[in-house]
């Protein structure tokens, strides 16, 4: 993102002003108007001025905006999408909640360097997914933020399988050694007694979903309105 | 309890199978939906065996369409791909302990 010298305020309010946009009334009604929207026009839209913090992130990069700023607003537009589907109620409690333990700022420059960093326009709508999961109080948010900076480190198509990971044929052990490495799924050495892989008797690498896995698997699985 | 089911290879690679507790069963299959298969002989090169990044699963779908009589059920029907338990009680003994 383009940041000009001397905008260290304005950063700091882009970094209030997401949460403030997650506890923003009538939001999923505002982002039902901006379907359309595309990286060209993202920065143009009026309608999106009404959320704080595309209202600020306009104010910041109106003169010569770059490819990096539009897309970033992209992913923060995927990301509200999804948060935009907990109730109103909710998202101002969760917000609420954050600024009384003082954690509104650190929460909000997380999401921002996370969705900022984020490599891919899915891994938005995942956080966004997690975020909601925080929201509803279905899990904290530490593990909201740890099961968000792993998503940020996998590569796309390997988090896409990651629900196959203990159904069917399993997944390649390429894949699943990846997710293993970004603390999605543990790794565990046994002994191949039928020789399936080789000889028999080698070890083998089996891997299953941990703790941190299981409750993305669930995210990802869960359907909300 | 599990449904209970015995197979041995014989000689000739074909397969005898026969239950071994499998009284009470409904047609939504065991009341703790575990399926035990004690087997005597090599489980390597059985279609219906197979290793997966997940470790030993069953394709009960092979199994049923490889031993009809005993595993075409409706409590077996369609479920395809099972995660198993495989112990090795003795040289080609096993028990293969499935959760459906």
């Amino acid at each position: 993102m383009q940041k000009q010298q001397g905008d260290s305020s304005a950063v700091s309010s882009l970094e209030i002003s997401v949460l403030d946009s997650v506890a923003k009334d009538n939001l999923r009604g505002i982002l039902e108007t901006t379907a359309e929207l595309t990286v060209d026009n993202i920065l143009e839209s009026e309608e999106l001025k009404q959320i704080p913090v595309f209202g600020t992130l306009v104010k910041m990069v109106k003169l010569g905006s770059s490819i990096r700023d539009r897309l970033f607003a992209r992913k923060l537009l995927t990301f509200l999408h999804e948060v935009a589907s907990i109730p109103f109620e909710k998202r101002v409690q969760f917000v609420n909640r954050l600024s009384s333990k003082g954690n509104k700022q650190r929460t909000g420059e997380a999401i921002l360097l996370l969705l900022e960093r984020l490599d891919d326009m899915t891994k938005p709508e995942i956080v966004g997914k997690i975020v909601c999961s925080a929201i509803l109080g279905e899990i904290d948010d530490e593990t909201s933020l740890k099961l968000s900076a792993m998503v940020d480190r996998s590569y796309i198509t390997d988090l896409i399988s990651l629900p196959s990971s203990e159904t069917g044929k399993g997944i390649d052990t390429d894949v699943a050694e990846s997710l293993a490495s970004v603390g999605l799924l543990e790794r565990r050495i046994e002994t191949d007694l039928l020789g399936l892989r080789g000889q028999k008797g080698a070890n083998i690498a089996i891997y299953s979903l941990n703790k941190y896995g299981k409750i993305l698997v669930g995210i990802l699985n869960k359907e909300r309105e | 309890m599990p449904a209970v089911y015995m197979g041995t290879m014989m000689e000739s690679r074909d397969i005898k199978w026969r239950p071994k507790f499998t009284s009470g069963l409904s047609d939504e299959g065991p009341e703790d939906q575990r399926l035990i298969i004690e087997f005597a002989g090599p489980l390597s090169g059985l279609s219906w065996v197979t290793l997966t990044s997940y470790g030993y699963a069953i394709d009960l779908d092979a199994l049923g369409a490889s031993v009809p009589v005993l595993f075409d059920k409706s409590w077996l029907r369609n479920k395809g791909f099972r995660k198993a338990g495989l112990t090795e009680t003795s040289n080609q003994k096993y028990i293969i302990d499935i959760q459906l």
